[in-house]
């Protein structure tokens, strides 16, 4: 029971998940995508490196485009 | 550069720090979840036993837990940049850190206080701070937004770290993990993170009035009757019966969540439900997290009052309890998830909203953080109260009917909060129809 209560303590919010029940979805997984690991792992890291490259293209075009520049905050400035 | 180019408004920048933070929350969640899947390689390549790996990670969960209204008191104090660029750069160099695991020590000490205490620094109750200083017409939205940032992490990290696991060794996943953050997540960070909009000369919500030229503070009409106005005032907020209320009903949210992350499938089991089909029901649950906090988010800005928003969710919650008790079998567990899933992170943005609505923004970031260790506090009870009566009964049933009955007070205390005289957007609208 003590070792239930220790996994407990992260669960919800911030906190590990359950490692069987992990190894669970990876089976699923495999099943489900039906590729080999390196490809999901390009596929999944396109995901995560088009997120940050997205969103700072938008603000660099829009800067350029619109001439839009925030003015710079206090602390850049000191 | 034609006329409707011209024309068109820039992008408000709250939206950049809306992205920034929705991706800081995605990594920094999704390494922290994904532990998980090196428990058992570290195991063998270690010798350790479950129990002694379970110790180092609760005891990091602990370490998050408490020290969240300090890092909270630190965004007040310093601001959100500073907190947010520091805490980010050490949970990444602490991540990377673990791939050059040598001792059970090394681990307990970056996964048991250096991890956590930095996770502290980009947690919800930081982010979610810093986007409702950038919004305050479409608060409830951009916060519930923010949190569906952290189930992404569940569903786009996890994953990673499983197959560059499978392909390469967890030395080389764990540093890929901390890589992602110090080299994509830091950066991104550092571009986007601002303070608040005075800062950049601009409104919340990107509206047009002008900030006080001599202080660069925007100066607002009316201020909340209950509002802080300094950061070393948060303690005030305690004696008034909104933070009571939110803070009361959060506990029990803490206490109605962290009994299910733990118990649901073992209770599934109980019910003749295989493995399989309960971890299925639980990721579908989790699924809906990102629906839920969203729709509730948009529905606490479109419709009056954020309270009964926040009370509709409470009363869901309890009702999907009273699905799972009451109808027997697998028809039960999908009924409550499909329920269940829609309440399990909505209340946390509305409560980090109706706090900002109410208290103001000067010391939000402690006040959430005093709300959240309740959150966490009755959530941490809830599991050794369940486990102890499952032990004393051999079932379920009482510690889930307790829950259950526990969310119907919670709705009403979130119900009752006297919102239309506290928060900031019922006095706007009363000085409004005074002007007219």
């Amino acid at each position: 029971m003590f070792n239930l209560i220790l996994w407990s303590i992260p669960a919800h919010h911030p906190g590990s998940a359950d490692p069987d029940l992990l190894e669970w979805i990876k089976f699923r997984l495999d099943h489900l995508l039906d590729l080999g690991p390196w490809a999901v792992v390009a596929l999944l890291g396109l995901v995560v490196l088009l997120i940050p490259i997205s969103v700072v293209t938008l603000y660099l075009v829009q800067r350029r485009r619109l001439g839009y520049e925030p003015r710079r905050s206090h602390e850049d400035q000191s | 550069m034609n006329s409707s180019q011209a024309s068109k408004p820039p992008l408000y920048f709250g939206w950049y720090v809306l992205a920034a933070t929705i991706f800081i929350g995605m990594v920094t969640t999704g390494a922290q979840s994904s532990f998980g899947i090196f428990v058992v390689p570290m195991e063998k390549e270690f010798g350790w036993d479950r129990f002694t790996v379970t110790l180092a990670v609760s005891l990091g969960a602990l370490v998050n837990g408490i020290t969240q209204p300090f890092l909270g008191r630190l965004f007040d104090t310093l601001g959100a940049r500073k907190v947010i660029l520091v805490s980010l750069s050490v949970y990444g160099l602490a991540i990377t850190l673990i791939s050059l695991t040598f001792h059970l020590l090394f681990l307990v000490f970056i996964l048991g206080f250096v991890s956590p205490f930095a996770l502290s620094g980009t947690s919800l109750n930081i982010t979610g701070s810093l986007v409702a200083k950038w919004f305050r017409r479409m608060r409830g939205t951009v916060v519930g937004f923010n949190a569906a940032g952290l189930s992404l992490g569940g569903f786009v990290l996890v994953p990673l770290a499983m197959y560059v696991l499978q392909a390469t060794h967890w030395r080389i996943a764990w540093a890929v993990l901390g890589l992602i953050i110090l080299v994509l997540a830091v950066p991104m960070a550092f571009l986007f993170i601002r303070d608040d909009p005075s800062k950049l000369g601009l409104e919340p919500d990107g509206d047009s009035e002008p900030a006080d030229a001599a202080t660069g503070e925007v100066t607002r009409r009316i201020l909340g009757p209950l509002e802080v106005l300094e950061p070393g005032k948060w303690a005030q907020s305690l004696r008034s019966w909104p933070m009571w209320q939110m803070s009361g009903s959060y506990a029990i949210c803490g206490f109605t969540t962290f009994i299910l992350s733990v118990h649901f499938v073992p209770y599934a089991l109980d019910q003749g439900i295989s493995e399989g089909t309960a971890a299925t029901i639980f990721g579908f649950m989790m699924g809906l997290n990102i629906l839920g906090t969203t729709i509730a988010g948009m529905l606490s800005d479109r419709i009056g009052g954020r309270k009964n928003v926040l009370a509709l969710v409470y009363l869901l919650r309890g009702g999907a309890y009273l699905l799972l008790l009451l109808v027997p079998s697998t028809l039960g567990l999908w009924a409550f998830a499909a329920v269940a899933g829609f309440s399990w992170v909505a209340t946390a943005s509305l409560t980090t909203t109706l706090t900002a609505d109410v208290y103001g923004l000067r010391a939000l970031g402690t006040i959430s953080g005093v709300s959240l260790l309740m959150h966490q506090i009755g959530g941490s009870a809830s599991v050794l109260f369940a486990a102890l009566l499952y032990d004393l009964t051999g079932s379920y049933t009482i510690p889930f009917a307790i829950a259950g009955a526990l969310l119907f007070p919670a709705a009403l205390s979130a119900f009752t909060i006297n919102e239309r005289r506290y928060s900031i957007r019922y006095q706007d609208l009363a000085a409004a129809t005074a002007a007219d």
